[in-house]
């Protein structure tokens, strides 16, 4: 039986609620709630005008198996404010292995920050549209080293729509206490031999350079240049050859602390990647427009206000010029977050072998 | 308001059981299951296939006697993607336990298939059909270690044919080496009162086990099976209704964790609905037929018992299809998580 999916509210919750009143508990209830408003005035030839508002919720139920394991178990909401009361509701279910620098997911991902893709290698829309990905993924954080490894389904291959997922890789190392070395991969899959034969793949490789540190007046500054690739196998957009590079520069300065400022700068020719910000790209929204050689330059101003543990306001104000066109956009995010520990016990003994494995 | 009415009678049937088991124990089990099983295979026998998802299953275990049990609870399944729905399905059974059985009467959680091997039922059903609706009894005992069901799949009406497969696995230890060992599966399509074609499906075999424990090599075993298989009524079958396979398994497991195996097939017209079609003769497309087959499989499987219950499976396989060569993996992720609701002392009934 296929059920909406708003019930998944009722089954995750079940649990708990018929176990509540007789044991006491420890469970930690964790609730996200965010509240966003995207406006991007784009009007082609890459990107069209788009407008996000709306609210998500994240509620779920932490429970720590042991030293090792934990798992996690509740739903995700969200509404784009409108008229229309419907909302969408995923599940969120996590099986999480860890030791000290290391973490590895099951089910749901952690795709915080798109997982630390530059833009042209996954749109920021990702973090408002897409903000709950299925898979399996590897952290591994260490003094010197940070790596982020995934695989995040988002289609089942069935009749008449094939299996689509996409994978990758953020790996970051630090050469000294200013500098780092980064290596990002972004891979689209489409297809699937059940129903479909038809097969896209699209690779987008990065390797950079990041310096940061203390500016004095200009306070926190960042910069650093990347060598994109681009490879695009039987995509959607035919026009242009199989392969593609770019060059990616972004500084961010932070005068006196109140506000940051960070400029992008990109030179593609013949770039294209599947799930990136399709104003990298050489081809347009309308598969008869293509331009070989890209030029494209954002200046922007950012806002963060947050205590580090309960809430945090961002705010964004962008400029963009592609090519000859000129569009601006801005981003208001704001996010709560509220955890209640919940007494639980768990009761070791079972009762039948349905939990048994041979 | 549910405006699914079958949701709400998977609410309405936890609340009977929640409400008639409070004479006794209850428990509310618990298990998440996460899994991914990948197979790269190609035409003709199997195709590849992705399953990647979550399930969850919940129910409240309540004692009503001292042999007698009720399950009731909901069963989820939640297929890794961004748009896919969720499949609910209830969990209501009778339970009948003794030290050395068990009868199931409603809802059926299958371990390991019943027991049945590859060319009886393939192994993607683990995850594609954890439960299943029916009867069951389970013996365990010194003389017979024996898993017998009847699975309903599909109703009988107007607009469907009624589904069913049944069968078992039977293990009689010899002594503590040699075990004589006997399975059955069969598949049915049919109800005659709405008109249309029956069709039955019927594989079984015996079996001999040799499993040795040397101290220095850890668990071991070779299997071998005389299998038969009878196929009826199905349309445009090129192949002729009896067949016949030899089915060989060696397992390695020096440490008891690590395990090695491997699997020899030789068929002759062999045909089983629910078993890995790589051991049929029949093609993935229905057209496609060789008569005598060859398959093998090489295997490493990993089973770690990580902590409170919580277990990691992972398997890599090798596949040798007649001439042509595949690869598979599985990775599963089971996490209990079962509450003790309440106790009540038993109430005599006058």
């Amino acid at each position: 039986m296929v059920i909406g999916k708003r019930l998944w509210l009722l089954i995750t919750s079940w649990i708990v609620s018929t176990a509540f009143p007789a044991f006491p508990q420890e469970i930690l209830f964790h609730n996200e709630l965010t509240f966003y408003d995207e406006q991007a005035e784009f009007n082609g030839p890459y990107r069209n005008e788009e407008s996000l508002f709306g609210q998500q919720i994240k509620s779920l139920f932490k429970v720590v198996k042991g030293p090792r394991t934990e798992f996690e178990a509740g739903v995700f909401a969200d509404h784009p404010s409108a008229m229309d009361p419907s909302f969408q509701v995923q599940p969120l279910l996590t099986f999480e292995y860890h030791s000290s620098t290391t973490r590895l997911l099951f089910g749901t991902l952690d795709s915080q920050d798109r997982h630390g893709y530059l833009e042209p290698l996954e749109a920021e829309d990702d973090e408002i549209t897409r903000p709950v990905e299925y898979g399996l993924q590897w952290i591994e954080e260490e003094d010197h080293y940070r790596g982020d490894f995934f695989l995040n389904w988002q289609k089942l291959n069935i009749v008449d729509q094939p299996e689509v997922f996409d994978y990758g890789f953020v790996a970051k190392g630090s050469t000294s206490p200013t500098m780092d070395l980064e290596l990002q991969f972004h891979g689209h899959h489409e297809g699937g031999k059940l129903y479909f034969i038809h097969v896209i793949n699209n690779y987008v490789p990065a390797l950079g350079i990041k310096a940061h540190g203390d500016l004095g007046p200009l306070g926190e500054g960042s910069f650093g240049v990347f060598a994109l690739a681009s490879s695009d196998f039987e995509g959607q957009f035919i026009t242009g050859p199989d392969w593609g590079r770019g060059l990616y520069a972004k500084g961010v300065i932070h005068p006196g602390g109140w506000f940051g400022i960070y400029g992008i700068y990109w030179n593609g020719r013949n770039f294209y990647s599947e799930e990136g910000d399709n104003n990298y790209n050489s081809q347009g929204l309308e598969p008869a427009f293509y331009r070989t050689d890209r030029i494209y330059e954002e200046l922007g101003l950012s806002k963060t206000i947050t205590d580090d543990k309960s809430y945090s306001i961002e705010a964004e104000l962008r400029s963009h010029w592609m090519d000859e066109f000129w569009a601006y956009s801005a981003r208001l995010v704001a996010r709560v977050a509220l955890d209640v520990e919940v007494p639980l016990k768990e009761k070791n003994s079972k009762k039948d072998g349905a939990t048994d494995v041979p | 308001m549910f405006h699914n009415k079958k949701a709400g009678w998977i609410l309405g049937c936890l609340w009977i059981v929640g409400g008639l088991a409070q004479a006794g124990d209850i428990d509310l089990m618990n298990q998440f299951t996460f899994y991914g099983d990948n197979t790269e295979f190609f035409e003709p026998f199997r195709v590849r296939e992705t399953i990647l998802g979550q399930q969850f299953k919940s129910y409240l275990d309540g004692a009503v006697g001292d042999h007698t049990f009720l399950w009731g609870g909901i069963f989820a399944d939640h297929r890794s993607a961004q748009d896919t729905a969720t499949e609910v399905q209830p969990i209501l059974s009778f339970i009948y336990r003794t030290d050395e059985s068990e009868g199931v009467l409603g809802t059926i959680q299958p371990v390991a298939r019943h027991g049945l091997i590859e060319p009886m039922e393939v192994t993607t059903l683990e995850l594609t059909r954890p439960i299943e609706y029916g009867l069951q009894w389970i013996q365990k005992d010194s003389f017979l270690h024996m898993d017998a069901f009847l699975d309903w799949q599909q109703l009988l009406s107007p607009a469907d044919r009624e589904v069913f497969d049944y069968g078992g696995s039977a293990i009689l230890p010899l002594d503590d080496l040699f075990a004589f060992e006997a399975q059955i599966h069969g598949y049915h399509i049919g109800g005659a009162m709405y008109g249309g074609l029956v069709r039955n499906n019927l594989a079984g075999g015996i079996g001999l086990k040799i499993q040795i424990h040397p101290r220095e090599l850890g668990k071991t075993y070779l299997e071998v099976y005389a299998l038969g298989s009878k196929d009826t009524n199905r349309p445009l079958y090129p192949g002729p209704t009896l067949g016949s396979g030899l089915y060989t398994k060696l397992s390695f497991s020096p440490d008891n964790a690590w395990e090695f195996f491997g699997l020899s097939w030789f068929g002759q017209d062999y045909m089983s609905e629910e078993g890995d079609s790589n051991y049929n003769s029949l093609g993935a497309d229905g057209v496609y037929y060789k008569s005598s087959r060859t398959y093998e499989e090489l295997g490493i499987r990993r089973f770690v018992q990580i902590e409170s219950g919580v277990t990691f499976d992972f398997e890599l396989r090798s596949h040798w299809i007649e001439d042509a060569w595949a690869n598979s993996f599985r990775i599963v992720a089971q996490v209990p998580f079962d509450l003790g609701v309440m106790t009540v002392p038993f109430k005599k009934t006058e």
